[in-house]
């Protein structure tokens, strides 16, 4: 038993235990199933510990090997539910690439504070793949670099994607927002 | 407009801080004056602060730092554990028997093996070398894990065929074929590291003991993984339900039977 081993994991990957569990709890929404990635995936890091470079980001590195038993978990388990496309969303919200009246006044009735859970479920209108762009850059603040590691596609992958993703949201979250009483909500259909 | 589109993606960039000074310029001017990619720059930035509010942290469970710990031990105990209880069982108790069993074994050896078909791990190893040297070729080259699968499950082999994504390993997929192996159903796939060293992974219907015996058992997560080594190659196989997986790599011994520690997975 290399001990050493065992002790420079515990060091650089631990303290990051919290940072995997609540990103697991934001992929699969569910206590247990945060929990059995978050543990799958120290277990599967700990076992792939020699191709971690001490010294460099260890949260993107747990996070990439977070992903990749996300991936094959959610493929194994076969739960995926049949997800939108990206496109039909933009078709559903044909205002996504244009101004409207609605960002004209963006000033008027943009909420202060967002409200996690409507945030949230805008999110997980998102077609897997660009939701997971969106969580990587904004809430765990990777860089593109980064995040293209964690999802093992090019940068400029995780660039489009992003772009298309928070486009679409701006437009849904104009949608909860009005919804709330910030402005008159219109309902856009395609 | 039209002109906004031409925009799109450098108002993130933009947004993200990712412009140098003169490209940057460039793109705040035209944001003063097109109307539809300050619409398109203002949903970036509602969708990029709404994002950012969903940043508060649950705390951790109680025991999930234990449980990790406890898997960990797990972990260490398999790899370092069962090697050596098995040397010392093997030195108190058995060594007369095993000296006899292995003067019986080795008569029979003899006087069989030009009877017996060629051995399955030296089958496996060889069949490593051609594909390594390029002169068997896969039949479809992809490195999406679900695209094969897809590719597998349309030739009807009677048993689904599970391909990770071994990209945490360092290890990408390059592709498949269908090929019985041991005579029975069968597909292989590779993978290829940055170092141009390439894993072979074969599955075929079979049942636990048509896998060839060997002294070096390893006993993890419920698997029992039989190894073999062929000069620089190791060859590991084992059971998932009514497959048998077999995993054959060129690296150090150990890191190929860690791969196959990590590659293994209790059918859904």
């Amino acid at each position: 038993m290399d001990d050493s081993r065992r002790k420079r994991f515990e060091s650089e990957a631990l303290p990051h235990l919290k940072a995997v569990y609540n990103h697991a709890w934001r992929l699969a929404r569910r206590e247990e199933d945060a929990r059995d990635l978050a543990q799958e995936t120290f277990l599967r890091a700990y076992r792939a510990f020699d191709t971690y470079t001490p010294g460099t980001h260890a949260r993107a590195w747990l996070l990439k090997v977070l992903y990749s038993v996300f991936v094959n978990r959610y493929r194994r388990d076969r739960r995926s539910p049949a997800e939108v496309s990206i496109d039909e969303m933009e078709a559903r919200y044909p205002r996504h690439f244009a101004a409207s009246e609605e960002a004209k006044d963006v000033d008027s009735w943009r909420p202060s504070s967002w409200a996690a859970p409507e945030v949230e479920a805008a999110l997980a209108e998102l077609p897997e793949a660009f939701r997971q762009a969106v969580l990587l850059v904004d809430v765990e603040e990777l860089t593109y670099e980064e995040a293209s590691a964690a999802l093992d596609c090019p940068v400029g992958t995780v660039r489009s994607r992003l772009f298309r993703a928070r486009r679409i949201l701006g437009v849904v979250l104009e949608d909860y927002a009005r919804g709330r009483g910030h402005g008159a909500r219109k309902t856009e259909t395609s | 407009m039209t002109t906004g589109a031409h925009y799109d993606e450098l108002l993130q960039d933009l947004l993200d801080g990712r412009l140098d000074g003169a490209r940057r310029a460039e793109v705040e001017t035209h944001l003063a004056t097109c109307p539809d990619c300050r619409a398109v720059w203002q949903r970036l930035e509602l969708a990029r602060a709404a994002a950012r509010s969903t940043r508060s942290e649950r705390e951790l469970p109680a025991d999930l730092e234990r449980d990790v710990l406890a898997a960990l031990d797990r972990e260490d105990h398999a790899r370092a554990g069962i090697p050596q209880v098995r040397a010392r069982t093997f030195t108190r108790r058995w060594l007369v028997p095993a000296l006899a069993a292995g003067a019986v074994l080795a008569a029979a050896v003899l006087v069989t093996r030009s009877l017996r078909p060629p051995a399955l791990p030296a089958q496996a190893a060889r069949d490593y070398d051609a594909i390594a040297r390029g002169t068997v070729a896969l039949e479809v080259s992809v490195a999406d894990a679900a695209e094969l699968e897809r590719f597998f499950a349309a030739r009807d082999l009677g048993f689904p065929v599970r391909v990770l994504d071994l990209g945490m390993m360092g290890f990408t997929l390059e592709g498949g074929r269908v090929e019985p192996f041991d005579g029975r159903p069968g597909v292989l796939y590779v993978y290829r590291n940055a170092a141009g060293q390439r894993l072979v992974c074969r599955m075929y219907a079979g049942r636990p003991e048509r896998i060839p015996p060997t002294p070096d058992v390893r006993e993890h997560d419920g698997f029992r993984f039989h190894v073999f080594r062929e000069g620089e190659r190791t060859i590991v196989f084992w059971q998932e339900g009514p497959v048998i997986c077999v995993l054959v790599g060129a690296m150090p011994s150990e890191e190929v039977v860690a791969l196959a520690f990590a590659k293994a997975m209790k059918p859904a």
